[in-house]
Parts: C-alpha cells; structure tokens; sequence
C-alpha cells in the first residue's frame, strides 16, 4: 500500500526474497559456468554467458509462472506471489544480457544495422525447421520488457489493475514465443534428450498446473454463483455459523462480487476485488480489525470499505442483515468508501 | 489454516507458511544445481578451433584477391627445408630432389575484420600503396584462425596490415581435377567455424554465417564422407565465381552438392553446379547426382 | 482475481496447451537427422600392401609401408585434431608435405628416400617452425 510513489517499498520480507533469489542465481550460474569450464574448456567466453544467461532466464520464467497456479492451489505458496514482480524484472535483466550479447555476437559487425540483421539474416518464415528463432526470442524480451517497466505500481495505478494485468497476461505469450525460442533454436543443434526433456517437463509441469489450477477455480466459483433465495433485493448467503470468525463467504450476485466478512460478533459486505491488484479479498482475514487481502496485504475497513489512514483504496459496500442466524445481503453497491452498519449476530 | 494468515509486509511469516517455503527453498537448493548439471553434462561439445585473438603476427606469401582472396605461403625451395638443417642437409635433400610431388604452396584464406570479406581492405592497400598487389609477395599483419588443417587469416587494422613487400615469386601451379562427386554436408562460414566462434556452425549460428557470406567472406563446407571422416571445401559455381548469395539461404542445414571437385594446393575447391537442401523427414529420395 | 479474467486465463491455457504442446512436437520433428555420407574425392596415394613398422605417440599413428620395387610410403593417422594452424611432414629433413584433416594420410617417399632407411619423420609447426614429434621407423 502506498502514500507516496517510491521505487520499492522494502520490507523485511521482500529483502528476504530478494537475497534468496540472488542466492539461488549465483549459484546457478556458478555451478553452470564452473561444470561449463570443467568438462568443456573449451567453450569460447561468448557461448557461456549466452547459455548460462539464457538458460537462467528461461528457468526463471518457468518458475515464475508456476508460482500463481501454485498459489491458488495450496496458500502456503502466497509467500512466494508476495514478491514475484522483483523475480520478474530480475529475469527481464537476465534476459536483457542474453539478448543483448546475441546481437553483438552474431549480428553485429556486419554490413547491416544489428537490429535489421536479426530479422533480415534469415528469412525462411515459411518453414518450421528453418524458422528465425532469434525473432522469437526478440519479442518474447520486447514483452518482458513492457512488463518489467510496468511493474511498478505507479503503472498498476494509472492503467487501472484490468489494463495492467490484461497487459501483464503478455507473459503467456513471451512464454510460447520462448519455448519456440528454445526449442527451434539451441535444441536444433544440441539435441540430447536432456535439453528436450528440461523444455518438455517444464512446459508439461506449467500446462498441469494451470489447468488443474483452472478446475479448482471453477468449481469454487460454481460454488460462488449458487443461486440464493430473494426477498425485498436481499438474497440469502448462508448461515451466520457458516462464516469462521474473521474470514469471509464470498459470494456472486447480480453481477456483483461481494464479501461478507464476520468479525466480533457482527457481519459486513464489502467489494470481493482488491483495489491493488484485484486479488479475492474474501480470501483474506481480519487481522487488527481491518480485511487484509492475502495476496499484498492491502488493508480495508469493514464497515466503510476505506483502507486505514494515511491510505486511500478503497471498496464499495453493501447492506447486509441477519434473520434467523441467516445472513441476507442486498447486491446494490453503495459507492466507495460508504459506511454501512454491521448486521449483529444474536446470541 | 484459518488460525494463520500471511501478510508480505508483516516482518515474519506465520510457521506454517515460514516452515513451507523452507522446504521450498531447500529443494530449490538440490535442484538449482543438478538442472544447471543436466544440461551442461548434455551438450555435444565444442571443438577445438583457435581463434588468436589477441596477437598479431606478419605472414609472408603472394597474394591471391580471386576468386578466393588468400596468401599463398610457399613451401618451395628455401622452405623445405627444417629451419635449423644443416648446410649438408640442404645441400643433400637439394641434389636428391626428395620432394618431387609435394604441392608448392600453402593457402592461408584471407578474411576481414567483423563479418567481412578481405577484399576491401586489399583494394584500399593497393590504392594506398598505387600497386596492384596480386600475385606479388607480400607481408601482411593479422591473426591467425585455424582448426583441422585449415587456416585462415583476419587481416589487421588498416594502419597496421601492411608490413612490406616481399621477394617471393608466384609460381602458377594448376588446380589437380579430380572429377565430379556427390557432397553432403553443411554449408558454414569458414572465419566463425575456423575459430572465432564455438560452436560456429548449425542452426544457432545461422544468422551469424549468413551476414558473414553476405559480407563476401568465402562459402566452406564440411563434407561428411564414409567412416565418418569429414572434409572440408570451399565451395564456387560451376563458372569459377563466387556463389555466396545463392548458398547463403542453406546455411546450417543439410545439403547436396554436386559438381567438380579441384585440388588448388592444400585446398579443395567445388565448383557446384546443383545443390538441394536434405529434408529432414526423407526415407527414399536421397540420390546422387549424375 | 476477477471472474473474467479467471476465465480468460482458463481460455488461454486451454488453447495454449494444444498449441504448445503441438508446437512441441513438432519442433522434436524436424530436428535435424544425421545425413547419410556422401562421395569425396582426393588425391590421396592408395596404401602400399606391406606394412613394416608401426609407431603410436600421442594423438598420431604412423605406419611405415612398402609398395613394389621397394618404394616406401609413410601412412600417418591423425586420430585427433592438431594444435598447430598447419604442420609440415619432413622425412630425412625433406619436406613430403602437410598434414590435412583428421584421419589417413599418405606420403609416398621418392626412390632415393625409399632406399635410405631408417626414417627420421618429423612435424613441424609451419608458422613457428617448432617440431612438434620426431620419431624413427627402421
């Protein structure tokens, strides 16, 4: 959550994330460079950087994209999504120095203009075996770049967290355009089965993940959209003893989605998306007497939607009441920020 | 779970989570290393091509702009002998005459600076000396690139290349026919596969031999023949002339060529008359040329 | 995250899946096979039918062969590439030639070297004029 833009909001955790990923890049790379030199002496400077940094990048993406199927698939993998814009920009970089050393190395110092050179060299688009990997791996960095300069949160902002994270998708895109990368390009010539097992278990494991990921979300969202009772524009959400003590039911009506949290005794509704990066607020808890999502820790009031001062996010309302130990909530949103009474749950 | 709740900002994580990513950063410990493992233990290797880059050394020979510019280095009389024979060791393989039939010269290719031809830089030396330069001995500045008996030489920077004339006298020796053939093999850039780059040939090399055989660096190939011994060839049209812009679109991938092969010197040369790329989904089809 | 957007993640997954995992393929498909040899030839002398002597040092074999008429050739193996740019073959200090790609060579020896055993082969570096090997066949 932020007053002012800075460049990182550092914490102890995400300091914490950040060493451990520089640690296991070192050590990547060592290993990498130090069995390069040991069991290949002969390989020239060039071609290690450019496989040690490749590979890397390419590793680090795979993990990257396993971590937000694996988030939604076990909870305990949020600490891993907390900070994985640092792990993103981080691979852009990496990547950056592969490609980058790529254009010196096999473009540069010719007739023509380095860049013109990576699409003009060859031109055999038409075919599968010849195609010009080097272009893919081009505009899979074009769209790490775009993501890694919009990362920052001032971004997230300004371009609204639908545009941003519609943007952000791209990364399944620089995925598919990297796998091609790799496999029409480095495989074509080393072609042992290790190098096309570690592109086809990669790409296996994400496929897994995501679509079992897919089918978990569906079912709970099925679960979300069960149509409820209505009277007088309240429909019925569920029982007050349904709703564990400062978590949430969260539920989808008339194209509203809505969050009903319990906290000291009472009930209140808020606006199931995050104003930060539109993460399930119902999937959060009360910690402090403030809705914390899981996914950044944005914090909101229950009654009123408003995140604590000095910060400004904030989530509509709804009416809520409770009848019987049944809870009712009318899906009409108050705007941003409204206070709402908490319906009292009897004794 | 509904007991624990992570926050990011918070400066600890509940145990559960904290006790996870534990086991997660563990395993990512064991498995950092083994892949970086896998895949270096399971590449082909790189050969042993050398590349001086950084020094320069002065050869001496006559110089030949075409159609393959090159210095050809003699190994006639003064140089066949062992640089510290003796007088009668001269004098004796001199009036024995124990060298009939080895071939006169040496050929070392010449190749610019970058991707680049030699020619260039040879037609600015001539302008600058007012001379035309081929066929006359000639000290030339540069570096040495060479792997499996082949050599190649990058010219030096311009103020550098030339280092003087040289007494040594061409002498025409006539390309050996050896008649038409069947060659398969790889179409490569002879300055990167020679040495400057490793590995400097297949299909990551493309782009790279392409803008070289653009720039006029001559066409090689590395004929692949029975026992798996390979030979290498540069590779010309049936005319005689240069054929980069035509062989440029096969580099890095498997090709035919046929035509005739010629000796000139330690050098092989085709002159190719048909050349077809090699599919890689062939069963039948794969005929020699007539 | 949105309902919309979940359901746009399922969409690209479940589309993107086939189209990787065929790409996949068909990338394993086309890579390259290994090509069938084709013919060479050269000016290679045919191996004389006796052999004599033989010698192994380091990365090269050589074999001292005897032809008709008492004519000998010298039949060098070359199990692994050189160190040297080029390296100049001299047999009784006269230069029989240079040494090519790996694999078989030949130098046939003129009728005066023929009939001068033994036979001191050595390589030279031909650019730093170094001798590399020296050895003796009988």
């Amino acid at each position: 959550m932020s007053v002012n833009y800075t460049t990182v909001q550092w914490n102890r955790q995400k300091r914490r994330y950040d060493r451990i990923m520089l640690g296991l890049m070192a050590l990547y790379l060592l290993t990498f460079s130090f069995l390069q030199l040991f069991f290949y002496p002969l390989i020239s400077p060039e071609t290690l950087i450019i496989r040690a940094t490749g590979t890397l990048a390419f590793i680090m993406l795979q993990f990257i994209l396993c971590i937000g199927p694996m988030a939604r698939l076990d909870r305990r993998f949020l600490p891993l999504l907390y900070n994985r814009r640092h792990l993103g920009v981080t691979t852009f970089l990496i990547g950056a120095l592969h490609g980058v050393f790529n254009v010196i190395q096999f473009h540069s110092l010719g007739y023509v203009d380095p860049i013109f050179s990576v699409f003009a060299s060859n031109t055999h688009y038409a075919s599968l075996q010849d195609f010009p990997f080097q272009v893919l791996g081009f505009f899979a960095l074009l769209i790490l770049f775009l993501m890694a300069a919009t990362s920052h949160d001032f971004w997230l902002k300004n371009l609204s967290p639908r545009w941003w994270k519609s943007l952000h998708m791209l990364v399944y895109l620089a995925y598919g355009l990297l796998v091609f990368h790799v496999m029409l390009g480095v495989v074509q010539l080393e072609q042992s089965p290790a190098w096309i097992g570690f592109v086809g278990f990669g790409l296996l494991t994400l496929v897994s993940l995501h679509l079992m990921a897919a089918g978990v979300e569906k079912k709970r969202l099925e679960d979300q959209m069960d149509k409820p009772a209505v009277g007088e524009g309240f429909y019925l959400v569920c029982s007050a003893e349904d709703i564990p003590e400062n978590r949430a039911k969260m539920v989808f009506l008339e194209g509203q989605n809505i969050a009903v949290f319990r906290y000291e005794g009472k009930v209140s509704a808020v606006n199931n998306i995050c104003r930060h990066q539109n993460g399930p607020i119902g999937e959060g808890k009360i910690v402090n007497g403030c809705i914390t999502c899981p996914w950044h820790g944005y914090q909101y009031l229950p009654n009123n939607g408003q995140s604590p001062p000095p910060f400004t996010e904030k989530l509509e309302t709804y009416d809520v009441k409770i009848v019987d130990g049944m809870v009712w909530v009318n899906p009409q949103p108050y705007p941003e920020g409204t206070e709402r009474p908490a319906a009292i749950i009897q004794a | 779970m509904n007991e624990e709740f992570y926050i990011g900002w918070q400066d600890k994580a509940p145990k559960s989570y904290g006790q996870w990513v534990k086991y997660v950063i563990w395993t990512l410990v064991l498995l950092v290393p083994i892949i970086a493992g896998l895949l270096v233990l399971n590449q082909r290797g790189f050969i042993a091509s050398k590349y001086e880059i950084s020094r320069l050394r002065t050869l001496e020979g006559i110089l030949i702009t075409e159609p393959i510019p090159c210095l050809k280095i003699p190994l006639g009389k003064n140089k066949i002998f062992k640089q510290n024979a003796s007088f009668w060791e001269k004098l004796k393989v001199t009036l024995k005459n124990d060298n009939v039939g080895v071939a006169p010269f040496q050929r070392i290719l010449l190749v610019g600076i970058g991707k680049k031809s030699a020619i260039p830089a040879l037609e600015a030396l001539a302008k600058k000396t007012g001379k035309s330069l081929t066929g006359k001995g000639i000290r030339l500045m540069g570096k040495l690139i060479y792997y499996d008996g082949v050599v190649a030489f990058e010219l030096g920077p311009q103020k550098q290349l030339f280092q003087g004339f040289s007494k040594l006298k061409d002498e025409a020796t006539k390309p050996v026919q050896l008649g038409k053939a069947t060659l398969r093999g790889e179409i490569l850039d002879p300055k990167c596969y020679l040495g400057v780059m490793r590995p400097g040939e297949g299909k990551p090399h493309r782009s790279c031999a392409i803008r070289c055989l653009a720039g006029g660096i001559p066409v090689f190939f590395k004929a692949k023949t029975k026992n798996g011994v390979q030979q290498y060839c540069f590779v010309l049209d049936q005319n005689g002339k240069p054929i980069n812009d035509k062989l440029a679109t096969y580099v890095a991938d498997e090709v035919q060529l046929c035509g005739a092969i010629e000796q000139w010197d330690n050098w092989y040369v085709v002159k190719a008359d048909e050349f077809k790329q090699l599919m890689p989904y062939w069963g039948k089809g794969m005929v020699m040329c007539e | 995250m949105v309902p919309e957007l979940r359901k746009r993640h399922r969409l690209v997954w479940q589309v993107g899946s086939i189209l990787l995992c065929l790409g996949f393929v068909g990338a394993v498909w086309v890579l390259p096979q290994p090509v069938p040899a084709g013919q060479w030839l050269k000016s290679e002398p045919q191996p004389f039918p006796k052999i004599l002597a033989r010698k192994t040092t380091g990365n090269l074999s050589f074999q001292l062969r005897q032809g008709n008429e008492s004519l000998k050739q010298i039949e060098i193996t070359q199990h692994q590439v050189m160190e040297q740019a080029f390296v100049q073959v001299f047999c009784n200090n006269a230069l029989q030639g240079v040494l090519g790609p790996t694999g078989v060579q030949r130098f046939n020896l003129s009728d005066t070297l023929s009939a001068e055993p033994p036979y001191l082969i050595e390589l030279v570096d031909g650019i730093n004029h170094k001798t590399i090997r020296q050895i003796v066949l009988p």
